[in-house]
């Protein structure tokens, strides 16, 4: 355990370390990082048959309630995922030659680094707490791989600035969810059986930690940045800012998944997942760029993929989205490697041929097909559900709609009109996804786990050690369901593979332009949004107006000196007559003995020296007298 | 020793403040002031700092437990002052006052570096930053009315002067409708404090003596009625608040003082200022008047609600730097009341925790703004046409860039910064007592994501406009008195125990008073 948090710790400060001064080591910086993930797989390659936890408190102590808690716990599921995500990190460094249009090289492989921290953290946390933690890690990573852009112009400057921003919101979210589940004395560890009652406020917390979680697969209507134009790379967009982050989030909906299936949030959820899927897969038929109907996809798969984890289980769920998110990474590597390069000569034929097919074997496996551990997935699902006629029309219609996307995909990526020159190593690479997506890679059957009681007798199953469920058919007993499912599962896609052949050489704007235009950009969503904040921010400047202007200028300090004006005024006339009757009062009390000293002082008033002589002998006779 | 320590803490900026306006001018070798401009700035840094570290040994010496007459006070000093009417010189520190008494000490250091380069009478405004710093140490850590009234009441004067001498072009009048405000402001409280001192006997203005409630059941007869003495001084003290603390839509005083203001002047209001005004109600209201704040709690968590909402929206709208950090506050003012009002424990120490985390951020956010205006003379971040002013200012500085990035983080509460243990248990509190109300608290984080993002990103990404160009990073002065605030944000987020565990033991004796 602890040599796994130092792994994960190393690898954010050396994503850290390079952030702040990749400049001065461009050249040993992509090492550092090889070194770190290197670090990070062989330690979770130690520690893959270790079972435990660790619970910590942070804000308070670790066995209180009411607070905030953070742990890891090993579990095959957050060490295979680490694992693979760290795969990803090294794919990413290994093929730098894909990225030599990034202006600021160092800043992608400081945001791997930092995303790998990121990832690890969200699926090997003991609490929702330390995996938010890590899904802001990768929310930062993303912004990071932006860095070499950001200065650019102000439509690069947006763009970093929508994805991040929407990133953020997503863990706002989240955060708020956690911190009200938590408020509501639940222990949120996830290695705890407990017991959760659906009361509104558990449920209304639940809420808004699975729309968090939502969030960060950018699902409709939160497609802006999907659809921006940038002139950042497209496998970084694809890899950190989706790919990743979509990951992260399934973990903490994975984890949540009995509990959240206890308070009975799930079908709504499921739900809204199939029409946030539904709404962005009409988004990605109608792109004219394969780089953004990528994008799209992958917002598709994660909703689809949420659908299946809230109707169908972890099992589903996370099988159909591992296996369909690596087919698409798969192919846009593929979609890449095809349109890079210029040469004409014959080993460059070559590679093309092997890229091409690589593109091409992708597109089969974003489409869930046979050999595939979505298609056993996703067989096993509508053969559960026959009964739900809504629900198998809305997956048989997400069905047609992947496998249309990502043939359409896959047509347009494959124009080629130069052939790549890339190396050998970076074309063979992605076949490592595809490997990993696999059905038996999974389950251990040669079928991917199509076939209902075919079990291998030399690999055990991942997925039986991650979920320690039967496999994709536990609850399908009848023959007749079986074959009904695979009917249903395999008609849309084929529909969809021929639906995007039909559409090879047409536009999108075949049908009407107007309508084209609207579906392609969101449903112009964002245009409806940034009207209503202009709109919010004007009425804000107009009572800010009416309170400081006319409420305080007009009103208020009108009123005042008016008030004060007034007071000052009749205090003013009232001290003048009480002065007045004053001033008349002392001269009356004065004037008297004035008059006498006026008097005496003009000589009118001689005789008083008579007076006064006559009182002084009067006096002295007195005296003698005496 | 430590009871000396807190009376020591408050007056060195007071000594502070007269030494460094006495010293004679003396001529140096160039023939200018500049020798004693230089010593008298020393000075005020020496006494500030001292002040501060005086504060900081306090907090950290601070021991939970620590009981002195059966409340949680700590390093307690009484001195009779006016015996013949029970005025006492009354200072200590407790859970309440711990956050504050740090948010004050870490900050004014870092103001008075900041005015450091000031060339207009920097004695003045260095004097006036200490007088400052020693009445709101006084206001934090009184524990006798008319002694937190008069550092209260005397926290008027520098900040009034401060705007009239170093502001803006319209200092005069944002100087003056401060004033008028705050001297009604502080009249109401006087009519409070003395209704309550005569509400009891024997009267007293000790706020040990009157905790719990004393006050409560006492009436006054006027004009042939009998009114309740706990709720008119209540209701004084809250007007009194009202006019203090920015709450829309009274908050006018508040943001023209702000966009008038120097930086420092700015942080002191934003960053410091108001943190302790609420705390000052706070202290005041929970310790006097509990029943009322029970019976009120709901009122006080609807006018928060309205300052998140209208400072989130003000956030967003504004161009100018100052007026959205003004605008910030009075968002982030609306959390620290929800948090009080939810009268739940969490509630409340996630409140007094967030007046430190908030006070450091909107500091760190206000020193960047005022750099900004320090490189180009520009404070709008967006001209008329709402189009970036600065833009690709990160290609230039990006020590600045990365800085004012944890800032922002920080005040939107992202995991492991300051701004988070205070939000989060805001959150909780407020859940538990009034559902509906994180609605309102996620609305306000939405919108002051997206204005503190707007902003980021206006100033640091896009293509370089011409102000860009005299950008210049932080130059070591500069990053000193940044990364203190950046270093203290990170502390707060990832070990916050210490400092919660401060907080605690006092607000849970004072909502037991209540309960």
């Amino acid at each position: 355990m602890t040599e796994l948090m130092s792994a994960i710790v190393l690898n954010f400060l050396i994503g850290i370390l390079l952030l702040l001064f990749g400049r001065r080591f461009s050249r040993q910086g992509d090492w550092l990082v090889v070194l770190g993930l290197l670090f990070l797989e062989v330690t979770c390659g130690i520690n893959w048959k270790i079972r435990g936890y660790v619970l910590m408190g942070w804000i308070g102590k670790w066995n209180e309630l009411k607070t905030a808690h953070v742990g890891l716990m090993l579990d095959p599921l957050g060490l295979a995922m680490t694992m693979l995500a760290g795969g990803i990190g090294l794919l990413i460094i290994f093929n730098r030659n894909l990225f030599q249009k990034v202006p600021r090289i160092d800043r992608v492989f400081s945001a791997v680094a930092i995303c790998s921290a990121g990832i690890s953290l969200a699926w090997l946390s003991l609490t929702p707490w330390l995996a938010l933690l890590g899904i802001s890690l990768i929310i930062f990573g993303g912004f990071v791989s932006m860095g070499g852009r950001w200065d650019e112009g102000d439509r690069e400057a947006l763009f970093t600035f929508r994805g991040t921003l929407e990133g953020f919101w997503g863990l706002l979210l989240g955060l708020m969810g956690t911190a009200m589940l938590a408020s509501s004395e639940l222990i949120i560890n996830w290695n705890q059986q407990v017991f959760w009652s659906a009361n509104p406020k558990i449920i209304y917390a639940a809420v808004f930690l699975v729309t968090g979680a939502f969030l960060f697969f950018r699902p409709f209507p939160f497609l802006g940045w999907t659809l921006m134009p940038s002139r950042v790379s497209f496998l970084i967009r694809v890899l950190l800012s989706s790919l990743l982050l979509g990951w992260a989030a399934f973990a903490v909906l994975i984890r949540m998944e009995p509990r959240l299936r206890m308070i009975g949030v799930f079908p709504a959820f499921g739900w809204a997942a199939f029409g946030a899927a539904f709404f962005s897969a009409v988004c990605g038929f109608f792109q004219e760029d394969w780089h953004k109907a990528v994008l799209l996809w992958l917002s598709t798969a994660f909703s689809l993929s949420t659908a299946a984890l809230a109707f169908a289980g972890s099992t589903t769920g996370f099988s159909i989205m591992i296996g369909l998110s690596l087919g698409m990474t798969a192919l846009a590597f593929f979609g890449v490697i095809v349109n890079e390069g210029s040469s004409r000569s014959t080993t460059a034929r070559k590679k093309n041929l092997w890229a091409k097919t690589g593109l091409f074997i992708s597109a089969f496996c974003a489409s869930g097909f046979i050999g595939f551990i979505s298609c056993g997935a996703g067989v096993g699902w509508l053969g559960k559900i026959q009964e739900d006629i809504t629900q198998v029309v809305c997956l048989a219609i997400a069905l047609f709609s992947l496998a249309y996307s990502a043939w359409r995909i896959a047509w347009m990526a494959g124009v080629i009109r130069k052939f790549t020159d890339i190396n050998w190593f970076s074309i063979f690479m992605p076949y490592l996804l595809l490997i990993c997506s696999l059905g038996v890679f999974w389950t251990g059957a040669l079928g991917g786990g199509v076939a209902p009681d075919f079990r291998s007798p030399l690999f055990a199953s991942l997925l039986t050690l991650f979920f320690q469920e039967g496999g994709f058919f536990s609850g399908v007993v009848d023959e007749h369901r079986y074959y009904l499912a695979l009917g249903i599962y395999f008609g849309p896609i084929l529909l969809g593979m021929i639906a995007a052949r039909w559409m090879r050489s047409r536009k999108t704007t075949y049908i009407s332009p107007g309508i084209a235009k609207f579906f392609a950009e969101s449903f112009y969503i964002d245009t409806i949004m940034n009207s209503f904040l202009g709109y919010l921010i004007a009425i804000e400047r107009r009572i800010e107006f009416i309170l400081s202007h006319s409420v305080w200028e007009k009103w208020i300090n009108r009123i005042s000196v008016t008030t004060l004006g007034k007071a000052s005024r009749a205090s003013a006339s009232f001290d003048s007559v009480v002065s007045g009757y004053q001033l008349n009062f002392t001269r009356k009390i004065v004037y008297l003995p004035a008059k006498v000293v006026q008097l005496m002082q003009n000589g009118d008033l001689q005789w008083y020296l008579f007076w006064v002589i006559g009182i002084a002998a009067a006096l002295l006779v007195r005296f003698l007298v005496i | 020793m430590k009871e000396h320590l807190i009376t020591l803490m408050i007056i060195l900026p007071f000594v502070g403040a007269v030494a460094q306006a006495l010293i004679p001018q003396l001529k140096g070798k160039r023939g200018d002031h500049e020798l004693s401009s230089g010593m008298a700035r020393w000075c005020a840094m020496v006494s500030s700092v001292f002040a501060s570290i005086c504060g900081l040994f306090l907090v950290i010496s601070m021991k939970t437990g620590d009981l002195t007459g059966g409340t949680t006070l700590y390093a307690r000093e009484t001195l009779a002052w006016v015996g013949s009417y029970a005025i006492t010189y009354d200072v200590a520190i407790d859970g309440l006052s711990a956050p504050l008494m740090l948010l004050v000490s870490i900050v004014f250091p870092l103001l008075i570096v900041s005015e450091w380069k000031t060339l207009k009478n920097p004695r003045g405004i260095h004097g006036l930053l200490l007088i400052l710093q020693a009445s709101l140490l006084g206001a934090i850590c009184a524990q006798d009315l008319f002694l937190a009234f008069f550092f209260w009441a005397l926290t008027t004067l520098p900040f009034y002067f401060l705007m009239a001498m170093w502001g803006g072009a319209e200092r005069e009048a944002a100087a003056f409708r401060y004033i008028i405000t705050a001297s009604i402001g502080n009249v109401f409280l006087f009519i409070a404090m003395i209704l309550v001192y005569y509400a009891i006997e024997p009267h007293t203005f000790s706020i040990q003596t009157l905790l719990g409630g004393k006050v409560a059941g006492k009436t006054i007869g006027l004009f042939g009625h009998e009114f309740n003495v706990a709720g008119a001084a209540f209701l004084f003290l809250s007007i009194s608040m009202i006019l203090r603390v920015p709450i829309w839509p009274f908050h006018g005083w508040f943001t023209t003082l702000a966009t008038q203001s120097t930086a420092s002047v700015a942080i002191g209001l934003c960053g410091v200022f108001v943190p302790v005004a609420i705390y000052f109600f706070t202290r005041i209201s929970f310790s006097l008047f509990p029943v009322e704040i029970a019976k009120f709690a709901s009122v006080i968590v609807l006018i928060g609600a309205g300052n998140v909402i209208f400072g989130a929206i003000g956030a967003v709208a504004k161009k100018d730097l100052r007026l959205f950090m003004a605008f910030l506050c009075l968002c982030q003012v609306g959390f620290l009341l929800i948090g009080l009002g939810s009268l739940d424990e969490l509630g409340v120490v996630g409140a007094i925790y967030q007046e430190l985390a908030l006070g450091l951020g909107l500091s760190g956010f206000g020193l960047f703004a005022g750099l900004m205006y320090t490189r180009t003379g520009k404070i709008n971040y967006l001209d008329d046409s709402d189009r970036p002013v600065f833009g690709g200012v990160v290609a230039y500085a990006p020590a600045l860039a990365l800085v004012t990035g944890v800032i922002a983080v920080s005040l939107l509460g992202l995991p492991a910064l300051g701004g988070f243990v205070g939000q989060i248990l805001i959150i909780m509190g407020s859940y538990a007592a009034y559902t509906p109300i994180v609605l309102v608290l996620g609305v306000g984080l939405i919108l002051m994501t997206y204005g503190l993002f707007s902003v980021y990103r206006h100033v640091f990404f896009g293509g370089s406009k011409n102000e860009a160009a005299k950008f210049s990073d932080l130059s070591w002065g500069e990053k000193g008195y940044m990364l203190p605030i950046v270093g203290m944000l990170l502390f707060l987020g990832l070990y916050p125990k210490p400092l919660l565990e401060l907080v605690k033991p006092t607000v849970l004796e004072l909502l037991s008073i209540m309960k």
